[in-house]
């Protein structure tokens, strides 16, 4: 049996396809499911699925809960940033979720499947908290984690793919929105959304039929160069993407040790996921004196300037040594000498050919175009390479929304 | 026309009607709001049958501190101080209470040289543990972290009365605090009836045997503001609590606050984070800029208040207050009085059935797996003695406390259980004072969820919150809202389920009115 999966992990609805095809036996943990890092030995030929043709991701370990009831709308709205009762059936929101103190607990995103039946999904457990939040409320909530698998089909040709597959043509299926649909007789539903920033859908299908809907999507996508794809792959996509990932970027305030390990939504430049154009929250009050004040914080892009990255390595006579899959690590940012923030995701963009990363910058140190210092190593030795504060995200094509 | 007040007050207790007095005599106008037709909450008196009347929660009034008299202008009528305090019965002679620490001890030589010998010692002791709950008790809970410079007042001052206990009642006090009642008795006493006494007086509504622990600091708590050696029984009228109430509410009146009974809180109204109203049960919104609510936490935060406005783990908090009544109330109209085995004196103070420790522990075990105790602890009163209204003439009425009846029953529901209490507390009272039941004319039985329909007491709980230590001072009613302020802007509690808690009459009011001062 191929695949050897360290033993303490779950595996995912999809391991019977996805065991066979990992060579290098790199599987992570994600929620306690192994995952793949690549499939291949390196990740670069998944990395160009994604922005050339389409990538298939296994993401079914994303905590998923099912909310029903009439309170359903309400239970949502008043826990997390944005207006939920405002969302269409088959609306899929991506938001931010707070503390008291307009600290960021998790983010996801909630689908609205009916009038009072939504769909989320989150990068960690959040039952408790779902529950607490339902006091006095009428709901129903049932954590569907894993008895729903979930694929994500991403890139240009996703669409082409998909539409071989399904029994229902997906064309008119505008940006985040979802619709039911059918794959090789099962049932499914059929999101536009993704963490690749490209064309993309995810796809949620039941656990007990999981290979079925594989089987159908990866011959639909044969004549089209559809990868299966790993995690290092997503990673280079979501950074160009100016994603942000949890326990990565940020800590959930529920895991934080002390407070400046906590980030509200605009510090992680997630304003647009706050509103205050609607009843109360949790965070609201918090979140209304921050934005009244300013944020100390920004979640920003970072270029790393070739030409000084290249001259710290040509003065030990080395070639300029580019990480080989992405990093997730915190990195120093100078500005004149002092240090005024740090990055928390780096990677090479082969698509953009630069070196880029994700990082916080303290007031004011995060206006776009500014000139910083990044800490790099070169044989054993800290050295800083010139970098510039960047707009998010570093790539954006159309097709994503179009 | 909408009708505007600074402030609004929900309840008409001793603490609701303590914090509307106080806000209006310092300028505010007030409007007070009491669901029942009468006021005087746990203080009320009912008529049980015909002619029969008695304050079912209110045997005595409590510790009341002669700043809420002050802050009021409240003036009380002259105390009586019936002596003994409190006859235990069981086996061998009675064990009386009486308010002179010398005489109790030369009762108690007949039962224990030994307790005779160290009641003085040990009264003082009691006392002197209880004067630093009593100093913790003056003001708002402190805070762990102090942040103005009240706070570093207030904890230099407690520092001071900390040191001012001396080197062996410091350690006694930290050494006491979490310690089971049984261990704190053991460790001075030994004649059973005289433990039984204490024990019984200690564990009183609490779901809680004297050998759990932590129960040592409910005994202390309840002998706030008494005299050494006196347990049981702090402060009673000529005319029961009702005079306090009747104080209270010509105070009020004085002041100008409204005052509307019969009158249902349902909502609060909350405008951009704040209070800015309360819609009663008629539909009446009313504006003001505060609420102050002595209904139990849980009523006023999750109940009055939408909680949406609330952060979910202030809401857990508020919703993991353990209340767990255990305490039943069993009226009796009497056509005569009991002889007393020979303490006819007894008949003004408490008669208690708790003939050892073991037997009130015994009596809690029931209640441990829902059960009604088979032998129940029983405090016996006359109030009809000393208050001659509460009966016709030549009648009279008993009031029997009975601990354990927990609120949630394992088997079977209260119907069906509801006489069986009244049974058991009667046959109780019987093997003692043989011929009481043969008095009995009429009765009326107030289990938990009666007191709770009653008087609305959550689960039954006198206590508004189980007093035990992570339930007090800072932690009560929950951290967060201990200072009387609550995370709603507008909102503030009083009564028995904050700080200080039950027994201390008035006090949380007054602390109330202090929190929600305007500034």
């Amino acid at each position: 049996m191929p695949g050897r999966v360290p033993h303490n992990l779950k595996t995912t609805p999809f391991h019977a396809r996805t065991a066979p095809l990992i060579q290098g036996q790199t599987w992570r943990r994600w929620s306690g499911y192994a995952v793949a890092s690549a499939y291949d030995w390196t990740h670069d030929r998944e990395y160009s699925s994604i922005r050339n043709a389409a990538a298939l991701f296994d993401v079914s370990p994303l905590h998923k809960y099912r909310i029903t009831g009439r309170d359903a709308a309400r239970l949502l709205d008043r826990m997390v940033t944005r207006n939920v009762l405002k969302a269409q059936v088959g609306q899929v929101q991506y938001t931010t979720w707070c503390d008291a103190q307009g600290k960021v607990i998790d983010d996801g995103t909630i689908s609205r499947l009916k009038e009072n039946e939504f769909r989320l999904s989150s990068a960690e457990p959040n039952f408790r908290w779902l529950h607490l939040n339902a006091f006095g409320l009428e709901v129903a909530i049932e954590d569907i984690s894993d008895s729903l698998g979930a694929l994500a089909l991403q890139g240009p040709l996703s669409r082409t793919v998909l539409n071989e597959a399904a029994d229902q043509p997906v064309d008119a299926l505008k940006y985040f929105r979802v619709m039911d649909n059918r794959i090789a007789g099962v049932d499914i539903q059929v999101s536009r959304t993704g963490y690749t920033g490209d064309l993309g859908y995810e796809l949620w299908i039941p656990a007990a039929q999981a290979l079925e809907v594989w089987d159908a999507l990866t011959a639909a996508g044969r004549n089209y160069g559809l990868a299966p794809d790993g995690i290092w792959a997503l990673d280079v996509a979501r950074i160009e993407a100016g994603l942000v990932m949890l326990d990565v970027d940020y800590h959930s305030s529920h895991r934080a040790m002390i407070e400046p390990q906590k980030s509200s939504p605009f510090e992680l430049s997630l304003d647009w996921t706050v509103t205050f154009d609607k009843g109360p929250y949790n965070g609201r009050k918090a979140l209304a004196a921050e934005k009244a004040r300013g944020p100390l914080w920004r979640f920003v892009g970072v270029e790393i300037d070739w030409d000084s990255f290249e001259s710290l390595h040509v003065a030990h006579d080395l070639a300029p040594a580019l990480p080989s899959v992405p990093w997730r690590s915190s990195i120093p940012l100078y500005r004149e000498g002092r240090q005024v923030g740090y990055a928390s995701s780096g990677c090479w963009s082969p698509l953009l050919k630069k070196y880029l990363a994700l990082a916080h910058l303290q007031a004011p140190h995060f206006a776009t175009g500014t000139q910083l210092e990044i800490e790099i190593t070169v044989e054993h030795q800290r050295r800083r390479a010139h970098a510039r504060v960047s707009r998010l995200p570093f790539y954006d094509p159309p097709r994503k929304k179009a | 026309m909408t009708r505007v007040f600074d402030s609004i007050v929900i309840g008409g207790g001793v603490d609701g009607l303590v914090a509307a007095t106080v806000l209006a005599r310092s300028g505010s106008t007030v409007l007070l709001v009491e669901a029942q037709p009468e006021l005087g909450g746990t203080f009320r008196e009912i008529e049980f049958a015909t002619g029969f009347r008695a304050a079912p929660l209110a045997p005595e009034l409590g510790h009341v501190d002669p700043r809420v008299l002050e802050a009021t202008g409240a003036v009380l009528p002259v105390a009586m101080t019936p002596d003994p305090v409190v006859v235990s019965i069981g086996q061998g002679e009675p064990l009386l209470l009486r308010r002179s620490i010398a005489a109790t001890a030369a009762g108690l030589a007949r039962h224990s040289a030994k307790d005779a010998a160290a009641w003085p010692a040990f009264s003082a002791r009691m006392h002197a543990l209880a004067g630093f709950l009593a100093e913790l008790y003056r003001a708002a809970p402190i805070q762990l972290e102090a942040t103005g410079l009240d706070d570093y007042l207030l904890l230099a001052r407690l520092g001071r009365k900390f040191r001012g206990l001396g080197r062996s009642n410091m350690v006694e006090l930290l050494r006491a605090l979490p310690m089971p009642l049984a261990d704190l008795l053991d460790d001075s006493l030994e004649s059973e009836p005289l433990k039984g006494m204490l024990a019984a007086i200690g564990v009183a509504d609490l779901c809680q045997g004297p050998a759990s622990g932590g129960t040592a600091i409910n005994f202390l708590h309840r002998h706030v503001g008494a005299a050494p050696g006196v347990f049981g029984d702090r402060l009673r009228l000529q005319s029961g609590g009702g005079a306090l109430i009747k104080a209270l509410v010509d105070r009020a009146r004085a002041a100008g606050v409204t005052i509307e009974s019969g009158a249902t809180a349902r909502k609060l109204q909350v405008t951009d984070d704040r209070v800015t109203g309360l819609q009663l049960a008629s539909g009446e919104e009313i504006r003001c800029r505060s609420v102050i609510s002595s209904l139990d936490p849980h009523a006023s935060l999750l109940e009055l208040l939408d909680p949406v406005h609330l952060d979910p783990e202030f809401i857990a908090r508020v919703r993991n207050i353990r209340y767990r009544g255990v305490t039943s109330i069993v009226l009796l109209a009497l056509d005569g009085l009991p002889a007393i085995r020979g303490h006819e004196a007894a008949r003004t103070g408490t008669i208690l059935i708790a003939p050892s420790m073991r037997y009130v522990e015994r009596a809690y075990d029931a209640s441990k797996y829902g059960r009604v105790s088979e032998e129940p602890v029983v405090e016996l009163r006359f109030p009809s003695v000393l208050q001659s209204n509460l009966a016709p003439a030549g009648r009279h009425i008993a009031t029997l406390r009975v601990q354990y009846t927990p609120y949630r029953l394992r088997e079977g529901d209260w119907d069906a259980t509801r006489d069986a209490v009244a049974e058991r507390a009667i046959a109780a009272v019987e093997r003692h004072v043989p011929g009481f039941s043969e008095h009995i004319r009429h009765r009326a039985v107030l289990t938990p969820p009666d007191l709770e329909a009653r008087f609305g007491l959550r689960e039954g709980a006198v206590s508004r919150g189980e007093l035990a230590l992570d339930q007090m001072l800072f932690m009560r009613p929950v951290a967060g809202a201990s200072r009387y302020a609550t995370p709603m802007t507008g909102l503030f509690l009083c009564g028995a389920g904050t700080h200080p808690g039950h027994g201390m009459t008035g006090l949380s009011g007054l602390h109330a009115a202090h929190a929600a001062r305007p500034r």
